[in-house]
């Protein structure tokens, strides 16, 4: 059975369970089989909860019986563990969440819930999602299933290798800098971040706020387009989420491409990229082209070269506001052995907190500090500015850009993480998006060594349909989305 | 160096992280190479640029009363209660 699980989609799933030729709770059963049996392995959940997903399915299985199944009833799914989950651990694969049982579902989830989605359990991820490898996780580090001695990336490396290794059908991840597409491309899956604001951030625990966004993490671009309709739109618990009338992502999906203007810059492309990867890319885009789609290889973005610099500071400094609040008090890990509260939260905050966690922490609190303010926080944000403008005067020429998602395949467990400053390398390509808020794909566009490539696909504010047509066109016309990791 | 052992201290003291002495020499130096990387931003050019804090308008909402989470639901995560109130150690002398 496991066999078919590999090639198991949200869509396929869909016409199995509607013409009954299987339950939900058996698909479940299955995933949750695949689970025991490959998780010891990989490591990609921190939470997993088969009894109450059984009776998701049970729940399932009426509604899909009655006639009323919407896409993503009876369907099992994996959540990252930064969003909230009533009645379910949440922990941000942090000690100081270890015992955190959220009161409220984060808005997608109750999305998905209204459509009687299953949930297996909750996905690993670095704490508090700031890592690019999932080593930064307080509980385990999750292998990548197509070389279980390589990270799978991060932070959503949890979601992607679950997906990679058909231990659920697809997952969601949150992305600041690259945390959705960089463990995408290493695990060779599907991840989108979307526009900023497209989705609800309510009940996802906040790292970088004026970053993060929420996004789907699947098999393929179908799968992609079906599970972004599901938790888009505007919500009273999310004053950044936006007002925005979204098509259905999923019938208007297209591999007609032949209209579509491609800029390809030049930036993304020089220092530190693997070769085996800038051959992978520019083969893609030679693909793109026979397909139909103009591309113009002379596009530059120079300041994209400084949003590394600007993401290191604007991300900390969000970050150690926003982590303020685990202060042992109201919930979380508390230290109860010290004279007076003051003590106990220095102490909560030494021992709740893993070491990248209290790097970026005091990292954000020098930028914001006193005397350094302007020069580290107010430039970076003038400098975000100009990255903002530069991508918006070049989408008045291109309708997408399309880049590596990551300049090297899967590194090795361990071999950077004595190096933050080479570990947050890995996200060079990724990271200006989130500085402009714009969104992007990752699809799989070849291999090097038996490790997963995949390509950006950059679009404008809101280009999520182009971005998906895009992608869909190359996957289609390419065989990279079929090829499955062997896990023993 | 960018920042030394004295400056590294200060910061954890306003983030209300308590470091040890190991923890200390190895954030002056990780912070040290990350602030070099920073440095880029200097040479740019940014004058007469806004800054802009993030990539959507803030928008206002009316202050209306809507309903919140019960109190023991607020409470169930608190690693201290007394009654209806969250417990902690003496804040003053």
């Amino acid at each position: 059975m496991d066999l078919e699980l590999q090639n198991m989609t949200i869509n396929t799933a869909r016409k199995l369970l509607d013409e009954g030729s299987i339950s939900s709770k058996e698909l479940t059963q299955l995933y949750l089989d695949r689970i025991g049996n490959t998780e010891n392995i990989i490591q990609s959940y921190v939470t997993i909860d088969g009894e109450k997903a059984l009776k998701q399915a049970e729940t399932a299985d009426e509604i899909i019986k009655s006639g009323k199944a919407s896409y993503l009833t009876g369907i099992p799914l994996q959540i990252k563990d930064n969003m909230c989950t009533k009645d379910t651990l949440t922990t941000c694969s942090s000690k100081m969440l270890e015992n955190f049982i959220p009161p409220y579902d984060a808005t997608v989830v109750k999305k998905l819930r209204e459509e009687n989605a299953v949930f297996l359990g909750k996905g690993n991820l670095d704490e508090f999602a700031m890592g690019s490898s999932t080593e930064n996780s307080a509980f385990n580090t999750t292998k990548n299933p197509w070389d279980i001695t390589k990270v799978p990336g991060g932070s959503s490396g949890g979601p992607a290798a679950a997906v990679a290794a058909s231990q659920a059908i697809a997952s969601l991840g949150s992305d600041t800098g690259g945390s959705i597409r960089q463990p995408a491309s290493l695990c060779g899956v599907v991840g989108l971040k979307p526009t900023y604001g497209l989705v609800s951030r309510f009940g996802l625990i906040a790292f970088a706020s004026s970053l993060d966004q929420i996004g789907p993490i699947t098999k393929d671009v179908t799968d992609c387009s079906i599970l972004l309709n599901s938790i888009v739109g505007n919500d009273k618990n999310d004053s950044t989420s936006l007002k925005y009338d979204s098509p259905d992502y999923y019938k208007n999906l297209s591999d007609n491409i032949s209209n579509l203007k491609i800029g390809v810059p030049k930036e993304y492309f020089v220092s530190g990229i693997d070769d085996k990867v800038r051959e992978s890319v520019e083969t893609a885009i030679k693909q793109l082209e026979s397909l139909g789609a103009k591309v113009d290889r002379e596009v530059s973005l120079p300041s994209s070269e400084l949003a590394l610099a600007v993401y290191y500071i604007i991300a900390p400094s969000e970050c150690s506001s926003n982590l303020s609040r685990f202060d042992g008090v109201k919930y979380g890990f508390r230290y109860k052995d010290g004279d007076s509260m003051w003590e106990e939260l220095e102490v909560t905050r030494q021992l709740g907190f893993g070491p990248e966690v209290k790097r970026r922490i005091m990292l954000g609190a020098y930028s914001l500090s006193s005397g350094y303010y302007d020069e580290y926080y107010l430039k970076a944000q003038k400098v975000r500015t100009v990255i903002i403008n530069e991508f918006e005067d070049t989408f008045k020429k291109y309708d997408l850009l399309v880049t590596p998602t990551s300049p090297t395949t899967a590194f090795g467990v361990g071999e950077r993480t004595d190096n933050p400053l080479q570990m947050y390398l890995s996200d060079v390509c990724t990271v200006p998006v989130n500085i402009a808020g714009l969104p992007a794909i990752s699809v799989p566009c070849g291999f090097s060594d038996g490790l997963p490539i995949g390509l950006q696909i950059i679009g404008p504010k809101f280009g999520e349909q182009n971005i998906l047509n895009l992608a869909y066109a190359f996957e289609q016309s390419t065989e990279w989305h079929k090829y499955n990791p062997r896990i023993e | 160096m960018a920042i030394d052992k004295e400056t590294v201290e200060y910061v954890s003291r306003l983030a209300k992280i308590r470091l040890n002495e190991k923890e200390l020499g190895e954030y002056t130096n990780q912070l040290d190479d990350i602030l070099d990387h920073i440095k880029v931003l200097e040479g740019v050019d940014t004058k007469g640029v806004e800054p802009q804090y993030g990539t959507i308008q803030t928008v206002m909402r009316e202050d209306k009363i809507a309903d919140s989470l019960e109190q023991s639901q607020v409470l169930q995560n608190a690693p201290d209660t007394e009654d209806e109130y969250i417990k902690v150690k003496p804040v003053l002398e």
